[in-house]
């Protein structure tokens, strides 16, 4: 082992992965340190890579190099597309993957990985001098010295894992809580806050009864994360689908007091939109049901993740309960639910390439910084260390628009917003959704992959080449023109009119009820010799969302104008006649780089932004 | 800067006001003054008589008040001085202040200017001071109070909240279909649309009486040559403004006077009477009559009693027809018409009442809180565009994304007078109204 190295990332969860992995790509000699390499890229939850939103994110993690993506389809057991009833801007891909195997593919890409160590060891406290990160302390090899440590710690700062009145201090089940890190990070000046997430229990496939529940299964028609991929690659099973009843609901409300969530000993916050079942029965008392989806976690594991039903009652209770739903009448618990209080950070102390603002070379990312989800962490990895190698080479630094991706979106949020739950991505977060869809991250992205060379030039080569066929499609669509004695059945099935000179290849998919399939299937397109099945869809899409598309751009240009005045970075916003002392006091903190992030901050007002116009001006700052 | 000016009207007068603002306004001010209790330790919301001295000389004998910041006009510390009201006085004491090279003069509005980016005021209400400051009739007065205490703020914000919870509604399908929520009908969509349009025009119809409540109600009197325009003018003003002879065409230009009727302000626009003519400035005249009437809320149409058959219709929104000189010719006239003489005054106060009649109670119901700035209108009509495109999105059945840019450009827009509304705003009312997570 090297005793010098450029960059050390600390925690080999999702964030933890990709920042090791573009660090090394991107030539920095690398340190992953995690407290047990059995454990990389665990699946601390559900066993789902995607997801509303959340596909957004990993589709940009692909496209900028990282390993997500390629991980989830590789290891994929269950591939579906959500919300293909709405537009393509908020279609979405979730991806069932083995755990185990989703673990240990990352480990094997990391091992093999040039430029990257892996030690099993607990970061105990950081070296810093000036201001400047100097090394890292360790519980094992000692001090380590680094340039840069980015800190990936996921929920174990000085975590604690609730399960009725127990209490263990752990990380995740079984495992360790790193209490010194969080400790030290404290002394260094930096402010922490509590959070809370929760975990539904695992239950033995043969004691869960099938033959009456809903099957969910793969589609029919797979297309994968990652661009480099087009099938499954492992053995495609179900998901099942049950509900719980009022007798369910009866148990838990005889046992509110026996909850670690409503006996004030979880004093963490936990997410609105993920909570545990006995905060569904208190909250919403008139639903008479709740759905539960029985998720397989692997092929060779016959634990099924039980998805609707985390909680922190007493396991006894959580048996109990479990048992009145359909087909869990017999429920093994292999593991059950619990939650789980940890230290975040919050994320005003850091900047939008992550860096902290208090320790230079210093990163934060994935659930340290308020997160909740894989996809989150991932792309905080991978930004923050694409920040820190740039960062090492004296380059610019490399920072998302909120109008080019939701990676962008999520950690300007971050910033900006004050967070007090767990945050999560969701299409409604992200103001220009139409531009920012989950089949167009290589058009948003690519130029910046190709800039920082964080795919190899073959990638960008295809991806470039798939990008300039799906451009010049429609023109070719336009040109197709279509007798009208051809569309004979197909304007009857679709209930189209079409005038006697017939129709062109465009204008018939401008009609809502034709698309590409249906084109294609009715042999009225002929055009998968040429071009791949993946280029149609875009194409289309582009026909389908033009005047959207243009409505959108329109909305951008009016967000760019105010993104572009700069705010300087070392003023003193107390020498701002006319501000308010909170707004005052926010601005100092956060420091945003411009009047539109200004303006996103929780707490600023119109006017306040009004008034940091005026002070600029009189400056002759703008 | 403590800057100081004149707040009352320019002038002679019983009293005069000076204000100073900014931080060291009380100390700056004290020592101007004799009264040895305010030199010492003065207390401020109270009023002191004193003398205000400058280098020695006596001033003028004067009351002041002292404000600290959280209870003056502009969030700063603050001062106000009462004195005599002659200009002579009022130059002396601000120049006194000035050439202490801590006081300068204040800019117009900066008072204001300082009360909003001391957050005592939005911008809609900030406005609505101006309005005040200029408004020439009690109803105006009214009108820019009941914005200025936060009545359109907070209306504007209602709407506001409509659109936020119908993008919330919509949303919830998007970033929660796998959950098991009951979904809006497209239907209830567009007619809650339809109910944040309708709202929006009651205050977009209401611009109207806001503005004549503002500006005044813009009266045109028209008529041929001769049949007594100005006359008719003269006597609404009480006075002998106008001048009047028996040749036709004396008033060539247009000429403009404001009067007040039961508290509504009323612009009264004499004009040159219509005829063909070869004379350049009557011609001029002539043409300016014609804007006037495209302009007019109300147009009174002076007819002869004498002459009533050969009338020409005119066309204008209100229309009265007034037929003078019924002291000569008495004639029957439709009601909507009045018949008057300017030489014995009768039928004028009926005239008056008509007026106020045809524009106040015929295209208003009674609405509390409406708007008079040309902008405000502006954002409205902009952002009732907007739901109404989002309406036809809605129809031609669309997928709720794009129903969603619609209605969040129409939010933007709006934004421009309430502020910004951030996604996270959509999120958190999303989960306080619905139970999300499976």
């Amino acid at each position: 082992m090297h005793r010098n190295y450029d960059i050390t990332v600390i925690g080999g969860g999702h964030a933890g992965v990709e920042a090791a992995w573009i660090s090394a790509s991107m030539g920095a000699k690398t340190l992953l340190i995690t407290q047990t390499v059995d454990h990389i890229a665990q699946m601390s939850c559900n066993p789902a890579i995607g997801g509303l939103a959340k596909s957004h994110l990993v589709k940009e993690i692909d496209v900028m190099g990282g390993l997500m993506g390629v991980a989830a389809d590789r290891t994929g057991i269950q591939f579906k597309t959500l919300n293909l009833s709405k537009g393509p801007a908020v279609w979405a891909l979730r991806v069932q993957s083995d755990k185990k195997e989703y673990s240990a593919f990352m480990r094997s890409k990391l091992e093999a990985k040039k430029n990257l160590d892996i030690i099993q060891d607990e970061a105990l406290d950081l070296v810093i001098k000036n201001n400047t990160l100097a090394a890292v302390k360790t519980e094992i090899n000692g001090i380590i010295h680094t340039r840069s440590a980015i800190v990936c710690s996921g929920t174990f700062l000085k975590a604690v894992i609730h399960i009725g009145k127990k209490q263990i201090p752990s990380g995740r089940l079984g495992e360790k809580s790193a209490d010194s890190l969080s400790k030290k990070l404290k002394e260094h000046g930096f402010e922490t806050g509590r959070l809370k997430t929760g975990t539904p229990p695992r239950v033995s496939a043969e004691s869960i009864d099938f033959k009456d529940l809903e099957v969910h299964g793969s589609d029919d028609h797979i297309i994968p994360f990652s661009f480099r991929h087009k099938k499954a690659y492992l053995k495609q099973i179900p998901c099942f689908m049950t509900n719980t009843s009022e007798i369910t609901h009866e148990i838990i409300r005889q046992n509110f007091d026996k909850s670690a969530l409503f006996s004030g000993q979880i004093k963490g916050t936990g997410p609105r939109y993920c909570p545990s079942i006995e905060d569904k029965v208190n909250r919403f008392s008139d639903k008479i049901s709740h759905r539960l989806f029985l998720e397989p976690e692997g092929l060779y594991t016959n634990e099924y993740y039980i998805n609707g039903f985390s909680s922190s009652l007493p396991v006894e209770v959580q048996k109990k309960a479990l048992r009145t739903v359909k087909g869990l009448e017999k429920a093994h618990f292999v593991r059950p639910a619990y939650a789980i209080e940890y230290d975040y950070f919050p994320a005003y102390q850091i900047k939008l390439t992550l860096e902290t603002r208090n320790v230079e070379n210093l990163y934060f990312a994935g659930q340290i910084n308020g997160t909740s989800g894989y996809e989150e962490a991932a792309a905080q990895g991978l930004m923050a260390g694409i920040n820190a190698v740039l960062k090492l080479r004296g380059e610019e630094p490399f920072i998302l628009g909120r109008n080019e991706a939701y990676t962008g979106v999520l950690i300007d949020d971050l910033i900006t917003k004050d967070i007090r739950e767990p945050y999560r991505m969701f299409t409604s977060l992200a103001e220009h959704r139409l531009e920012l869809r989950h089949d167009n991250a290589d058009s948003r992205l690519l130029k910046y992959s190709e800039k920082y060379k964080l795919l190899t030039p073959k990638e960008i080569g295809f991806l470039k080449n798939r990008l300039e066929n799906i451009h010049r499609l429609p023109e070719i669509f336009a040109s197709m023109k279509v007798k009208k004695h051809r569309l004979n059945e197909f304007q009857t099935t679709n209930s189209l009119e079409i005038s006697d000179e017939g129709s062109d290849i465009f204008r018939l998919l401008k009609r809502p009820s034709v698309s590409i399939d249906k084109l294609l299937d009715s042999k009225i397109l002929n055009l998968k010799e040429e071009f791949s099945y993946y280029e149609l869809k875009q194409a289309e899409t582009l026909i389908k969302y033009e005047g959207y598309i243009v409505r959108q751009k329109e909305m951008i240009e009016k967000f760019e104008k105010n993104e572009k005045i700069k705010l300087p970075q070392n003023i003193d916003y107390k020498e701002f006649k006319g501000l308010k002392k909170e707004a005052c006091e926010k601005l100092n903190r956060i420091k945003p780089v411009s009047i539109g992030q200004a303006g996103r901050i929780a707490g600023i007002s119109p006017a306040d932004i009004s008034v940091i116009l005026i002070n600029l001006k009189s400056r002759g700052l703008i | 800067m403590i800057i100081a000016a004149l707040a009352s009207a320019p002038g002679k007068a019983g009293i005069s006001v000076i204000r100073l603002s900014g931080k060291g306004s009380c100390g700056i001010l004290k020592e101007f003054l004799t009264s040895a209790r305010i030199r010492n330790n003065f207390e401020y919301n109270r009023l002191y008589f004193t003398k205000f001295v400058n280098e020695g000389e006596l001033i003028d004998e004067v009351t002041v008040v002292f404000f600290k910041e959280d209870h003056s006009y502009t969030g700063e510390e603050s001062a106000e001085i009462f004195c005599h009201g002659s200009p002579l006085i009022v130059k002396k004491i601000l120049e006194a202040l000035y050439e202490s090279k801590k006081v300068r003069k204040a800019q117009p509005g900066e008072f204001t200017q300082r009360r909003f980016m001391n957050g005592k005021t939005d911008l809609v209400q900030a406005e609505a001071v101006i309005d005040l400051i200029n408004s020439e009739s009690d109803a105006a007065y009214t009108a820019s109070k009941e914005q200025l205490e936060g009545g359109l703020s907070i209306e504007l914000k209602k709407i506001n909240q409509m659109l936020i919870d119908l993008i919330s509604l919509l949303e919830i399908e998007l970033d929660f279909s796998e959950e098991e929520l009951e979904f809006t009908p497209a239907g209830e969509i567009c007619d809650k649309i339809g109910d944040a349009i309708e709202v929006i025009n009651k205050f977009i119809q209401g611009y109207k009486k806001g503005r004549i409540y503002k500006d005044g109600i813009k009266v045109v009197l028209a008529g041929e040559v001769n049949v007594g325009k100005s006359s008719l003018m003269n006597r609404l003003l009480q006075s002998d403004r106008v001048i009047v002879t028996d040749i036709a065409g004396t008033t060539r230009d247009t000429i403009e006077e404001k009067i007040e009727v039961h508290g509504y302000l009323l612009r009264l626009f004499d004009t040159a009477g219509l005829r063909e003519t070869d004379d350049i400035i009557e011609s001029e005249g002539i043409t300016r009559s014609k804007k006037l009437l495209k302009e007019a809320d109300i147009v009174l149409q002076i007819i002869d009693s004498a002459n009533e058959a050969s009338v020409t219709e005119i066309e204008a929104e209100n229309v009265i027809r007034v037929y003078n000189k019924c002291d000569l010719k008495d004639i029957p006239v439709h009601s909507g018409s009045v018949k008057i003489s300017c030489k014995t005054g009768q039928g004028i106060e009926e005239l008056k009442d008509l007026m106020v009649k045809t524009v106040i109670e015929e295209n208003m119901s009674y609405q509390p809180y409406y708007i008079s700035n040309l902008r405000h209108l502006n954002v409205l009509k902009e952002t009732a565009e907007k739901l109404q495109q989002a309406k036809i999105t809605v129809s031609s059945s669309d997928t709720n994304e794009v129903i969603i840019l619609d209605l969040r450009q129409a939010l933007d827009t709006l934004g421009e007078l309430t502020g910004e509304t951030t996604s996270l705003d959509i999120i958190n009312n999303i989960f306080s109204k619905f139970c999300i997570g499976k």
